[in-house]
């Protein structure tokens, strides 16, 4: 079952010089099987990482992060 | 499935080391760290060979609850056996009790042995990592406390006549399965929470 909050953590990242997975957990001080998780919509970040990712990118976390109606049922 | 495979093969070996149906070219505790190790060094070139072509290769916490469940299973499933075949009656002064201590102690240092094996230098854990080990550690803490109420209840209730043969080595080794148990309940857990967020994704 995916998270009810979506990203475009993918887009973002090959929009920032194809970043791999790997920088991007480095800058955001996480492994890089929480990016992985993150992407897939299997995981939904706590409000710090979610600042700490848009910040990797200078979005603002509702550039990056979004609510799926579908998945939270409302 | 693969966590019950793991848990099962290790739980298998386990009693195989504890009990009389093999004869062992060595002491059985050698025999359980040797496969300790060689099944850690075959695991780390597992996990580097699909690091290096798919990048779906499990992180250093996932790793380290892998390695917890298979040791755990073993050395538990090897305290239970040989705590069966000894009998409630087992002395803490005797050939058997001696045996027991020493295969476990050997099993745990080959354990220790192992995760140095599997472990990498960059140990990092996020609060996806903590998440998981909180909701497992939830619901393994209520599968501990209720084993400890079964057991309670039932040598509560147990006639002091049966309850006269068992040694304290034998209740104190009972308690210690409980917390074995539910250590592996916990270590499942959080590889079924891994394997929940498991997506294939770019090697990068």
């Amino acid at each position: 079952m995916n998270a009810p909050i979506g990203n475009h953590l993918r887009r973002l990242r090959f929009d920032h010089g194809e970043m791999t997975q790997d920088a991007l957990a480095r800058a955001a001080g996480v492994t890089r099987q929480t990016v992985i998780a993150l992407e897939a919509g299997r995981y939904a970040p706590s409000l710090e990482l979610a600042f700490r990712l848009a910040h990797v990118f200078g979005k603002r976390v509702d550039e990056v992060f979004f609510w799926r109606e579908d998945e939270a049922g409302g | 499935m693969r966590i019950a495979l793991v848990m099962l093969l290790s739980a298998v070996v386990g009693a195989l080391l504890a009990g009389p149906w093999i004869d062992w070219p060595l002491h059985e505790g050698y025999v359980g760290v040797v496969l300790m190790l060689v099944a850690a060094l075959i695991l780390r070139r597992h996990w580097q060979r699909r690091a290096e072509t798919r990048g779906d290769e499990p992180g250093e916490p996932e790793r380290e609850v892998w390695h917890g469940l298979a040791s755990t299973s073993l050395i538990g499933a090897q305290i239970a056996t040989m705590l069966f075949l000894a009998g409630p009656g087992l002395a803490l002064q005797s050939p058997q009790a001696h045996q027991m201590g020493r295969t476990t102690w050997t099993l745990i240092a080959g354990a220790i042995v192992s995760w140095f094996i599997l472990h990498r230098r960059e140990v990092q854990r996020d609060e996806r990592d903590r998440a998981i080990v909180t909701q497992a550690n939830r619901l393994s803490g209520h599968v501990l406390a209720v084993l400890i109420v079964v057991l309670a209840v039932t040598l509560g209730f147990t006639p002091p006549q049966r309850l006269a043969p068992m040694s304290h080595v034998f209740l104190a080794h009972l308690l210690l399965l409980t917390l074995v148990i539910s250590s592996l309940v916990s270590h499942a857990l959080q590889l079924w929470g891994y394997r929940r967020d498991a997506q294939s994704g770019d090697a990068g």
